[in-house]
């Protein structure tokens, strides 16, 4: 189970507080959409939860099965099952897919007492997991979401999560700069990836991706706090309605 | 060519015309351009000499010796067993040790000797490479015939701290495709000259590793004359300590030359000084050079690049390309970049370009969403930041030993 408590966030660089007390528990098997205008916390809720460097946290807690993962590098915490797929992927010129690819899940692996992959073994898995999710093996030699086109990059998000195997996923806006077409086949590997054992965190402006990916529960965020929960429904007044209504 | 009397050898007249020049050289001279940022003594400091123990393990760098001919030279001498067998594997390559030019009157490389050097002085001053002159005691002078292909591994090892000077040829005739990979190791300080001669149409990739543990200076002179679609690459790759520097003058005399300098290194002690001082001359139509540098710096070591592409009235249609990129590990560390452009014909394309920098956090955090500890990430990163340089390499075998290189590097 994951659960935030009573988070308040700082950005160091600018001194200013972006979370203001959010509270929230994730079982596992579901879904929580998180929506909510421009500049409401969205995404440094993302790269807290995942430990980015420059997010003070002035109180409150991120607990993973009941243990604070607070003082946990955002290696360690990768280690242990959190995964967050980038709005904008990072573009690495001179690190290799493959190999990044390779070392990320040999290294979770050597993080949680399990032997390390050979190069045929890691092969074989990854040309299963490409094959499903429509990922050109070719695209995989490149160096890692260089020249990837939005859609290409997303996808690779998608793999890494796959292979990966993490049981919390937070995909922060995947459906930014996607045509239908690839937010359909990024949304069937999400989808593909549900399990009882595994929860998502979806960060999106829109519902139509919730149109693809079915939340158990929508959450919509403003100036830093969680102000109203529901249902799918939620997701859908906020399409026809907009946010005004709900901010007064 | 410099003649002398009859009873003298041809080198001679030389030798003493380098000491002359040498001596009316002031080193101590801080206004010299090309020395602003490093004094020559760093290079020139005598050693006394004294036995070492053996020379520190290295890795060494394994070749297939099918499709590689070997050279050593052990305490700055040429060893004469890989020499001789040099003699019997290749009957089209005319080969000579510096050593043995002095019992020869008469020698094809008479034609060709210091022609390069004389050339590279056009451009400025070269001290050391004059006491060089007059102090090399061996080297190679490698004559390979039209058409030839060969591949050269020559290993440089010095079980003496002592003052090495070395002077090698390296001549290319029409239509010839040859590697070198020079590989330094040991404990001597070594002062190098390379003069090359490239012909129409020849081909020469130069690879240059010198590890980690050699334990005194490096100053390596790379001279070259390149003639009618000659193709050179020099890549020079330095893990040393103590100060290296590369001092290129590539001479694209010529049209459609193909000229690359790309060089590489990682610092990581304050002793450390990785100095690349290249000149490119384009004096002909359509010639085309590259420069690439780029060092990683920690704990205090420094890095020089001092590179110019000059481009002569007659040289149109010139492509000229200089970059420099330091990452910078630690606060204390210093990149000094003299780029420069000198051009006097109207229709080239030149750029150049400087970019030094830490790490980028943000590359770090996504390797490290990953599950990449923060070493692995900044291993990751390291060697991203030296791809380029890889990218020109085309031995895979040396892309590993310098991946690995690195790899120990950024641990230590």
């Amino acid at each position: 189970m994951f659960e935030i408590k009573n988070l308040h966030v700082n950005i160091s660089e600018v001194e200013k507080k972006i979370i203001s007390g959010i509270n929230l528990k994730i079982n596992p098997g579901e879904v929580h959409a998180i929506m909510g205008p421009n500049g409401s916390g969205k995404s440094t809720l993302s790269y807290t939860l995942s430990g980015k460097e420059g997010y003070e946290i002035e109180k409150g807690d991120i607990e993973l099965d009941g243990e604070s993962i607070l003082d946990d590098e955002p290696d360690e915490r990768a280690a242990k099952g959190i995964f967050l797929a980038f709005q904008y992927p990072i573009e690495i010129p001179g690190v290799g897919n493959l190999s990044f690819i390779r070392t990320a899940l040999n290294s979770q692996r050597k993080f949680n007492g399990k032997d390390e992959l050979n190069p045929a073994e890691f092969l074989k898995i990854l040309r299963e997991k490409a094959d499903f999710l429509n990922v050109d093996m070719e695209m995989l030699k490149r160096p890692l979401n260089v020249g990837f086109s939005g859609g290409e990059k997303k996808r690779n998000e998608i793999l890494q999560m796959a292979l990966l195997e993490p049981r919390f996923c937070i995909l922060d806006e995947t459906d930014s700069g996607l045509d239908v077409d690839a937010m359909k086949q990024v949304s069937k590997g999400v989808n593909f990836l549900r399990s009882e054992n595994r929860s998502f965190l979806i960060i999106t402006h829109y519902q139509r991706l919730l149109n693809y990916i079915k939340p158990d529960f929508v959450h919509i965020m403003a100036k830093g706090k969680i102000i109203k929960t529901g249902g799918p429904e939620l997701a859908l007044e906020v399409e026809n309605q907009g946010y005004t209504h709900l901010l007064n | 060519m410099v003649f002398e009397n009859k009873n003298s050898h041809w080198i001679d007249a030389y030798t003493r015309k380098f000491e002359e020049s040498f001596k009316s050289i002031n080193l101590l001279d801080k206004k010299k351009e090309y020395w602003r940022f490093a004094s020559p003594l760093i290079w020139h400091d005598k050693l006394p000499t004294k036995k070492f123990q053996e020379t520190r393990s290295s890795q060494s760098l394994k070749f297939d010796v099918t499709k590689y001919s070997f050279l050593r030279f052990n305490d700055g001498i040429l060893d004469i067993e890989t020499l001789k067998n040099f003699i019997n594997e290749n009957k089209n390559i005319e080969i000579c040790s510096f050593k043995d030019i002095f019992l020869k009157k008469d020698h094809w490389s008479s034609l060709k000797f210091s022609m390069a050097q004389l050339k590279a002085e056009k451009s400025y001053e070269r001290p050391l490479a004059l006491f060089n002159g007059f102090n090399a005691r061996d080297g190679v002078f490698i004559k390979f015939k039209k058409g030839v292909k060969k591949n050269l591994h020559i290993i440089y090892e010095g079980k003496y701290e002592k003052n090495i000077c070395i002077r090698n040829l390296f001549d290319l005739e029409e239509n010839s495709e040859i590697k070198v990979f020079e590989h330094f190791y040991g404990n001597s300080k070594y002062n190098i000259v390379s003069e090359l001669f490239a012909a129409d149409n020849s081909k020469l990739e130069h690879y240059k590793i010198i590890n980690q543990d050699i334990s005194n200076s490096v100053i390596y002179h790379f001279f070259g004359n390149c003639k009618k679609n000659s193709k050179i690459k020099t890549v020079n790759f330095s893990f040393s300590d103590n100060p290296v520097r590369n001092e290129i003058n590539l001479y694209l005399e010529g049209t459609n030359c193909d000229t690359t300098v790309a060089s590489m290194g990682f610092g990581k002690k304050e002793t450390s000084i990785c100095d690349n001082t290249v000149f490119i001359s384009h004096q002909e139509e359509s010639c085309k050079s590259r420069q690439i540098i780029k060092n990683a710096l920690k704990n205090g070591a420094k890095a020089i690049f001092q590179g110019k592409i000059f481009v002569d009235s007659k040289a149109q249609k010139t492509d000229g390309y200089q970059m420099s990129n330091g990452l910078i590990l630690s606060d204390d560390c210093e990149f000094l970049v003299k780029p420069e452009l000198e051009i006097y014909a109207d229709d080239v394309v030149c750029s150049h370009g400087s970019i030094s920098g830490t790490l980028n956090e943000d590359h770090l955090f996504y390797l490290r969403s990953r599950g990449i500890p923060l070493i692995e990430a900044q291993k990751k990163l390291i060697q991203a930041f030296y791809s380029e340089i890889l990218d020109e390499v085309s031995e895979d075998n040396i892309v590993y030993y310098i991946q690995n290189q690195i790899s120990e590097m950024i641990t230590l």
